[in-house]
Order: C-alpha cells, then sequence, then structure tokens
C-alpha cells in the first residue's frame, strides 16, 4: 500500500529549503569548476616547465652543435670556395665549347692542295680564303660536306660567297660557315 | 502565487562561490593569462630552436663527409683552373711553353681590355692545330676569341688570335647564410675535366738575387 507523505511545514519553511538545496548545489558546481580551472592552471605550469627544460635542452645541444661546427670551419670555407669556382667553372667551359679544336677541325676539311691565304674564326662565323688548282675541287668540296660534319661543328649554313680567278691560274675560294 | 524574494541568508551562502569565480577570474587575467602568453612565446621559439638544431645537424654531417674528401687538393685545382687575379706573367708563360712544345715563333704577347690577350704566332698548319688543341686543355682556362690566319711563306701560317683570361676573388668570409652541400655529380664531373687539364705552371725564376756581404740585396 503506497504511502502519502504530509509536509508539516509552512509553505515559507518550505520554501527556503528548497532555496538552500539550490543554493548549495550551485556553490558545489561553482566549486567544482574552480577546481577544474585550477587543474588545468596546474597543467599548464606543469607544460610551461617541460616546454622550458626542453628549450634549455635544445639551447645545450645547439651550443654543442656550435662547437663542432668550429672544428669544420676550414672544410666549411674550402667546400664553400670551391663549390662558388667549381660553379663558375662549369659555366666558362660550357660557354668556350671547342673553339679552337672545331677551327681545325674545319681546316682539316678543306680540300686536298688548298692552300689557306686568310682565315678569320669567330664564335658567329668562319671565314677562309684559299687557294685551290681547280674550281671543281671547291665546288666538290661544298657540295660533298656532309651534313653531319655540319652539325657537328655547330654550323647552320656553308657557302662560298667567291670564287676569283687567280693570276697563277688556280681559284682563291671564299668559304663561310655560319654557326 | 508567492513571489521569489533573494533573502540575505541565500546571498551569505552565495559569497563563497562569488567569491571563488570573482578570485579565479582575477587569478586568469593575472596568472594564467601572461603565462599562457609565455607558453605561446616558447612554443614558437622552440619551433625555431628545433629548426636551427635540425640545420646544424645536417650542415655538420655534410662538412664531415666533406672533410672525408680531400676538398684542399680539389681547391688548389679549381684555382689553377681559375685564379683569384690574373697573373699576365702566368698567361704569357703558357703560351709559350704551348707554343714552344708545339715548335712556334711566339712573334707577340700583348695585353688589352677586359683581360683578353693579342697573340701572333707563326708556324705550320699541324703546330698551330696542336696549339689549339694543347690550349684548350690547359689551365688556367683560356678562352679563344678570334682566330685570324694568314699565308706567310711557303707552308708557313701566321695566326693572330685573341685570348680572354678568367678570375674570380678569392673570398676570405663566408656569410652565416651560405649554405654547404655536398658536391653534386656535375661538379665532380667538371673537377673530372679539369684532372685531365694540363697546367703550365711558372717556371722558377733560377737566377738566384745577389746579396752584397753586408746582408743588403743588391739593387744592380
Amino acid at each position: 500500500m503506497k504511502r502519502k507523505g504530509i509536509n508539516f511545514l509552512p509553505d515559507k519553511a518550505r520554501l527556503q529549503t528548497v532555496r538552500l538545496k539550490e543554493t548549495k548545489k550551485t556553490g558545489v558546481a561553482i566549486f567544482f569548476g574552480v577546481v577544474i580551472f585550477f587543474l588545468l592552471f596546474a597543467g599548464v605550469l606543469g607544460y610551461n616547465f617541460y616546454l622550458l627544460e626542453e628549450s634549455r635542452e635544445i639551447d645545450l645541444q645547439v651550443l654543442t652543435l656550435k662547437q663542432q661546427l668550429e672544428k669544420y670551419r676550414e672544410t666549411e670555407l674550402q667546400a664553400f670556395l670551391l663549390q662558388k669556382r667549381v660553379g663558375e667553372i662549369k659555366a666558362i667551359l660550357e660557354k668556350k665549347g671547342d673553339f679552337g679544336p672545331k677551327w681545325w677541325q674545319i681546316v682539316s676539311l678543306l680540300p686536298s692542295g688548298a692552300e689557306i691565304q686568310e682565315a678569320g674564326f669567330d664564335q658567329e662565323k668562319a671565314e677562309i680564303v684559299f687557294a685551290v688548282s681547280t674550281y671543281q675541287s671547291a665546288g666538290d668540296f661544298v657540295d660533298n660536306f656532309p651534313q653531319q660534319k655540319l652539325e657537328e661543328l655547330g654550323g647552320k649554313e656553308i657557302s662560298l660567297p667567291l670564287v676569283k680567278k687567280n693570276e697563277t691560274g688556280g681559284y682563291l675560294v671564299s668559304l663561310k660557315i655560319i654557326f | 502565487m508567492s513571489k521569489q524574494r533573494i533573502s540575505f541568508s541565500d546571498l551569505k551562502t552565495l559569497v563563497l562561490p562569488i567569491g571563488f569565480v570573482v578570485f579565479t577570474f582575477l587569478f586568469g587575467f593575472v596568472v594564467v593569462a601572461p603565462k599562457a602568453k609565455e607558453i605561446f612565446v616558447l612554443n614558437r621559439r622552440m619551433k625555431e630552436q628545433k629548426e636551427e638544431l635540425f640545420i646544424l645537424e645536417t650542415k655538420i654531417e655534410t662538412l664531415s663527409k666533406l672533410a672525408s674528401i680531400n676538398l684542399k687538393e680539389k681547391l688548389e685545382l679549381s684555382l689553377k683552373a681559375l685564379p683569384a687575379e690574373i697573373s699576365v706573367p702566368l698567361v704569357m708563360s703558357t703560351i709559350e711553353q704551348i707554343a714552344g712544345q708545339n715548335d712556334l715563333d711566339l712573334k707577340s704577347f700583348s695585353s688589352g681590355d677586359n683581360f683578353v690577350f693579342e697573340c701572333v704566332l707563326e708556324g705550320n698548319k699541324s703546330s698551330l692545330e696542336s696549339f689549339f688543341t694543347d690550349l684548350d686543355q690547359s689551365l688556367p682556362i683560356l678562352t679563344t676569341q678570334e682566330i685570324k690566319l694568314t699565308d706567310v711563306e711557303d707552308r708557313l701560317i701566321k695566326a693572330e688570335f685573341g685570348l680572354k683570361a678568367f678570375f674570380l676573388d678569392f673570398e676570405e668570409e663566408i656569410k652565416a647564410s651560405e649554405k654547404v652541400s655536398l658536391l653534386s655529380s656535375e661538379e665532380e664531373a667538371t673537377l673530372g675535366e679539369l684532372e685531365k687539364f694540363t697546367f703550365f705552371a711558372l717556371p722558377a725564376l733560377l737566377t738566384p738575387v745577389s746579396t752584397s756581404a753586408s746582408g743588403r740585396t743588391n739593387p744592380f
């Protein structure tokens, strides 16, 4: 059988009890909130301490490495100078190409019996004036000049801009190669 | 329905919690906020420190590897190829030596603008050919600017040409920002190519400087 409780307290007193309970609850909640806050703060403090320790340790490592680096100062300077110099050398060698030997390759390709009268050679063109006994040999030389050889020499165009009959009976031929 | 009023006794019960809250806020502002800021700064500093540590570790590792190869010898070779300053006697001596070993007659040698030297050689065609091949494989690096050939006499050719010499200042100090790396395969290849070149050193002066009895150098 269900028992029904009867509140004998007056209404005001009952209200006060309810308020007191609510206030206590609020107080407890605030208390726990504050406790959690302080726990978090303790965590922050701990993390701060950990970071400080870690930072100090890294500082020490950096210092040790810097001391070690001092031993390699000469190596560092040598490596730096070497790399800078080698870079420049590489650029010069690439630009230089094989200018001198290339020139002589062209000269060696002249028809047999050709005598060089005058020749000029720079990065853009090669001009050779040579004497041959017959015009045919000069014409054959240009006609038969292997395209592959011209490409190897970096030439774009080959021509005979001038052919002149020589007083001695031969021909003066001017050969021009444009690079 | 009765209106609920907060009595003085209720407030008395709330004083402690409110005090806690106020204290917590004040504490937060005065202590926690600066601490949090400190952590933020520390974190950033740590990140920088770790980066510095990584750079230093990598640098030391690279340098220890570089120290194991003969850098000094390689640097000397590169200095032979590209000296710190242009030495006119060295360029002239190189030309003289190459011309001499190819039976060529060095008719003239003069220095012009922009480190270009004008040379005139005389000899036969095959000697001139060997000269330019040797010159191409010699140190210090000299590049031929222009060649002009004229037929002088029977089988004798006069070659007039310009030679450009190069130099690179020797820096004693390196900037902290400069990074050192291991020699790349291209750099190794360039050095390997240079090793095949011939260095024509300046012949040592054989004539000793005469000194008088007093120990002073005789200027005559």
